[in-house]
This record gives C-alpha cells, sequence and structure tokens, in this order.
C-alpha cells in the first residue's frame, strides 16, 4: 500500500506553475503537506483526486498509474476537499446513501458501512437530521463520513480542521491519528499543530516548490537553539519586534511577552531566554526568511 | 406536528405513518429495490424544490386556464398545447438540476466516485426523465378525453411529446453547463426556443418538415395520412431529434468531464 509521485508538475492555462517537480513517496500512516495559502497543496490534492490533470509527471498507487486506471484508483481513494457543499434538505443519512449508490455501494454492504461510519464519526444522534441544521463541526464530521464511507485505502484531506473550535480540532485529529494506523492519509493545511501532533513525515510547499521533505522533528531542529522568549514593555514593543521574527506576542500586566526566532549566529543580549522550539517556529522561520532558498532533504 | 399521546392514535399522524410504511417497506421489499426507491425519492426531493413546485403550479394553472379560456377542442389546438407543457416541463424540471454541484460545490463529491460522467448523468436525469413523463400525464390524459382525440393519434402525440422532453432536458442541461443558476438558465432555454421557434416557422428553409423540431404529425398538408410519403416524414423528423438530442447528450457529457471548469 503506497503512493508514489514523480516529477509532477501542474501549469495553468494563465501560465500559473501551481504544482513544480513534486515528488513524494509515502505508505501507511499519515503524511502532512504544509504550506502558506496559495503554496499549491489543493492543486497537489485535486491532481491526485483526479478532478485535474497534471502538466507533466506521474502518480502511482501500488505501482500502477493513477491515471490510466481512474476507476480502479477511484474505489481506494477517499477524498475531502477544501471547498465542498452539501444538498442542505437531505438528511445525513440521505445524503450517504446517496453518495453511496453513486459509488456502486448497495444493499446492505451500503447500510452496515453508513451504521459504521456515523459510529466512528460520533453521528448516529444526528444522522435523520437535515444537513442545512449543521453546525460547521457536525458538517465536516459528515464529509469526513463520505470519504470513509467505502473503506479508503488513501485518505486525502484537504484543510479538515479550518474554522474548527479547538475540541473539534482534536477530535479530528486523533481520528486522523487512528486512521493512519489501517491506510495511507495525506493531509493538507496550513495548521502547522494538526501536522506536528499527527504526521510522521511532512512535506513543506512554498510557491509550487517543495522546500522540505521529512520528519517533523528533523525539521524542527533547523530552528532549535534561536528560539527565544523576551518580556518587553508595551512602549518598546514596536520597535523590539520590527527587527526580529516574531512567532508569537502574549500580554502580561507589565508587558508584552515576544516569542522570536534569531538566525544563526545572530544571538544578542536583547534576545532573551531561549525555549524549547516547536514546528510552528521552525515553520515561520522558514517560510518568512527562506522562501529564496535551495529544496533542502530531511536531515 | 406534536406527537400525539395515545401510541394507537400515534399511527395516523404524518410522521407516524411515514414511520409504519418506512418499516413496512424494510421488511417487505428486497434490498434492491428499496434501494431504488430509497434513491428515487432522495432525487426527487433534490428535484422538487419550493421554487420549481411555485412554477409547476403556475404552469398548471396557466394551461388549464388558457385551455379552458381558448375553448380547445381541437386535436391541433389540443397538440400545440401540450407540445409547449412537454417544453415547460422539461425546462422546469431540469434548469435547477445541476445548480447545486455548481454553486454548492457537491459536483466533485459525485464525480470522484464514479467511473465516468455517463453514469452521473444518468444517475441524476433518469428520475427527472421520468418525472418530466409522469407530470405531462394529467395534461395529456385531459386533453385525450375532452377533445376526444383518436387512439392512434394520441399516442402519436406522446411518441412527439417524449422525445421533446428528452430533447428539451438534454439542451437545458446544455445551457445550464454555461451558466451556473437556475432562473438565468430558464429563461435562455425559453428565449433560445421561441427565437429558433419563430425563425424556422418562417425562413423558407428546404425539406423543413424533415427536420423541423415543432411538426405537427397531422396537418393539412398531408391530407393522405397514413400514406409511405407520411410514414417517412413522421420517422425522419422523429429520427432527427433523436440524433440531435443525443448530440446534446455527447456535448453535456463532454461539458461535464472539464471537472477543471466545474470545480474551479
Amino acid at each position: 500500500m503506497g503512493l508514489s509521485i514523480r516529477n509532477l508538475c501542474k501549469t495553468y492555462q494563465d501560465g500559473n506553475e501551481a504544482v513544480v517537480d513534486f515528488n513524494w513517496e509515502i505508505e501507511r500512516g499519515v503524511y502532512g503537506l504544509l504550506g502558506p495559502n496559495g503554496a499549491g497543496k489543493s492543486t497537489l490534492l485535486e491532481i491526485l483526486s483526479l478532478n485535474l490533470m497534471p502538466t507533466s509527471g506521474t502518480v502511482l498507487w501500488e505501482g500502477w498509474d493513477i491515471q490510466k486506471r481512474p476507476t480502479a484508483f477511484r474505489r481506494v481513494l477517499g477524498y475531502l476537499p477544501q471547498a465542498y457543499g452539501f444538498y442542505p434538505e437531505l438528511t445525513a443519512r440521505q445524503m450517504l446513501d446517496y453518495l453511496g449508490r453513486l459509488h456502486g455501494l448497495g444493499g446492505r454492504r451500503l447500510r452496515k458501512r453508513m451504521a459504521d461510519v456515523f459510529e466512528i464519526l460520533n453521528m448516529t444522534e444526528v444522522r435523520n437530521r437535515k444537513i442545512k441544521t449543521f453546525s460547521g463541526g457536525t458538517r465536516q464530521r459528515l464529509a469526513i463520513a463520505q470519504a470513509l464511507l467505502h473503506e479508503p485505502q488513501l485518505l486525502v484531506i484537504d484543510e479538515p480542521t479550518t474554522g474548527l473550535d479547538p475540541s473539534e480540532r482534536v477530535f479530528f485529529r486523533n481520528l486522523l491519528f487512528d486512521l493512519g494506523k489501517s491506510c495511507v492519509v495525506l493531509l493538507s493545511t496550513h495548521i502547522v499543530k494538526d501536522v506536528e501532533f499527527t504526521c510522521h513525515e511532512m512535506t513543506l510547499l512554498c510557491g509550487g516548490v517543495q522546500r522540505y521533505t521529512g520528519h517533523p522533528v528533523s525539521f524542527v531542529q533547523r530552528v532549535e537553539g534561536r528560539v527565544f522568549e523576551k518580556e518587553v514593555a508595551v512602549a518598546d514593543f514596536e520597535a523590539y519586534s520590527r527587527e526580529r521574527c516574531v512567532i508569537a506576542i502574549q500580554e502580561k500586566p507589565d508587558g508584552i511577552v515576544v516569542r522570536h526566532v534569531v538566525r544563526p549566529g545572530e544571538r544578542d543580549s536583547e534576545s532573551g531566554d531561549p525555549v524549547r522550539a516547536n514546528l510552528e517556529d521552525a515553520y515561520v522561520d522558514f517560510v518568512g526568511e527562506r522562501q529564496e532558498e535551495e529544496p533542502v532533504a530531511a536531515a | 406536528m406534536p406527537p400525539l399521546e395515545n401510541e394507537r392514535l400515534s399511527v395516523l399522524s404524518p410522521a407516524g405513518l411515514k414511520m409504519r410504511l418506512v418499516g413496512l417497506a424494510e421488511r417487505r421489499l428486497p434490498v434492491r429495490w428499496l434501494d431504488e426507491i430509497i434513491h428515487f425519492v432522495v432525487q426527487t426531493r433534490l428535484l422538487f424544490s419550493r421554487f420549481v413546485l411555485l412554477l409547476l403550479a403556475a404552469m398548471f394553472f396557466f394551461f388549464t386556464w388558457a385551455t379552458i379560456e381558448q375553448q380547445t377542442f381541437k386535436e391541433e389546438n389540443a397538440f400545440g398545447l401540450l407540445l409547449l407543457q412537454t417544453i415547460g416541463l422539461a425546462v422546469i424540471l431540469h434548469m435547477g438540476l445541476w445548480e447545486s454541484e455548481r454553486e454548492e460545490r457537491t459536483f466533485e463529491f459525485l464525480v470522484m466516485r464514479v467511473p465516468n460522467v455517463h453514469s452521473l448523468i444518468w444517475f441524476k436525469l433518469r428520475v427527472s426523465l421520468i418525472w418530466t413523463v409522469v407530470l405531462l400525464g394529467p395534461f395529456f390524459l385531459g386533453f385525450v378525453w375532452f377533445v376526444s382525440i383518436p387512439f392512434g393519434h394520441a399516442l402519436l402525440f406522446l411518441l412527439f411529446c417524449s422525445t421533446h422532453a428528452v430533447f428539451f432536458s438534454l439542451f437545458t442541461c446544455i445551457v445550464a453547463s454555461f451558466v451556473h443558476r437556475a432562473l438565468p438558465t430558464g429563461i435562455i432555454v425559453v428565449i433560445a426556443t421561441s427565437m429558433y421557434a419563430g425563425f424556422s416557422e418562417n425562413a423558407p428553409l428546404p425539406y423543413r418538415d424533415y427536420y423541423w423540431t415543432f411538426l405537427y404529425p397531422f396537418s393539412e398538408a398531408y391530407s393522405s395520412w397514413g400514406t409511405f410519403d407520411w410514414v417517412r416524414l413522421i420517422v425522419v423528423n422523429r429520427l432527427v431529434e433523436v440524433l440531435e438530442a443525443l448530440g446534446f447528450y455527447a456535448w453535456f457529457a463532454r461539458r461535464l468531464s472539464k471537472t477543471e471548469k466545474w470545480i474551479g
């Protein structure tokens, strides 16, 4: 069970190069596709879901080209697009029944699968409610449910936690982690914590170019020892932050605590106290300062 | 309606009756049949939005009024009205068939599940076509009864109306693939159809009757109807419309297969 993406390029008709020479080999587990808005993540996922044709390159699933056997690939693919819609007048059960039948499922197997996915996603209670009455989190659960309905071996998920409250986000992270034990999960997001907590490998995409591929921990090590926190007075904050790569700020009664990353060898007396780096520090440092660098591989 | 306290009486409430019927169907019907019925019910639910129901009600009211007002007792007039109703039904039932897919982005969910676009078209279109023919029934039977159309003529009218239904349904789908919204789609189809009808009726086109969409099968010009010439005219005319409908289908399938444009 594995997906192999080789020399994949996508150039739109207006000349915009959305994906440039993308390569990745992934097997069972959760894989993160990280990048800022407009980095080409959704384009890549649309190609993987056969909704877009690549300009060049190939995508292989278990050794065979997905473009040459689209029907076979659709049987193993579960896809949750970034922007999607349901029929608001239908109930969750009717919607899954409708999509399941389109997939060729039917009879007792479809009913069993519907009961299973409603159970997995804690939706049994709301399955007979109309979709238009659902909250954002419940709609997202239904979207995941439709992706899992036909027991896919490859799950491609585009920004599943955007706009969700913290408890729903934790639920989805745990769910993805569990799903990664039995299938290949490709998670695209710009929320760094989703990758940090669920993925055992990530790739960073900036401007369509693959900038880093490897374990999130290895990526964090790039900024280890360069992340600092310093409490500054409110009056000094603007001048202080202007000269630094600020990751986060936190207001305190006596001032503002600024978390920032310094360039290698640029630590000074004003840097503050060193703190343990996390993926967000590494990501902001990388995307903010080093977009023009050549692609790098994992350490 | 709140649930009735008395359990025996609660089965008489709409919700209770629905539950009994669903339970009965689940116990008695084969799973395959049940699947088909569920699909039909769900697709019907998607088809008949309030807007569509309102338009249908207005259309039925208008044609009933027009029939009474014009005292349509002639076969030729009855056929004209049936033709208009067929076009009206096809346009109303199909102008919003793909709106949700485009506007609310349901299309990606659908297209990623089917082996090809033909499955998707058939999946959605079969229920709407059934309803087009079913809804034509009351008018058709009404005319047959009140105008006393001979059975043979009635059958030929039904053939013409059925092929018109397919033709205009697919034409509406084509327009809908360019125009996102249902109402503009309907308006464009009606305007285009009126323009084509007006032009083709007045323009001196050669062999027009062989390919004219709005041909009346029992014109006085064919006084010896039932002859070889008449049969040839009817067969060729219907064949041309079926071929045109197939052309529309191929065009629509081609439009749908360009997923990039649909998902933006």
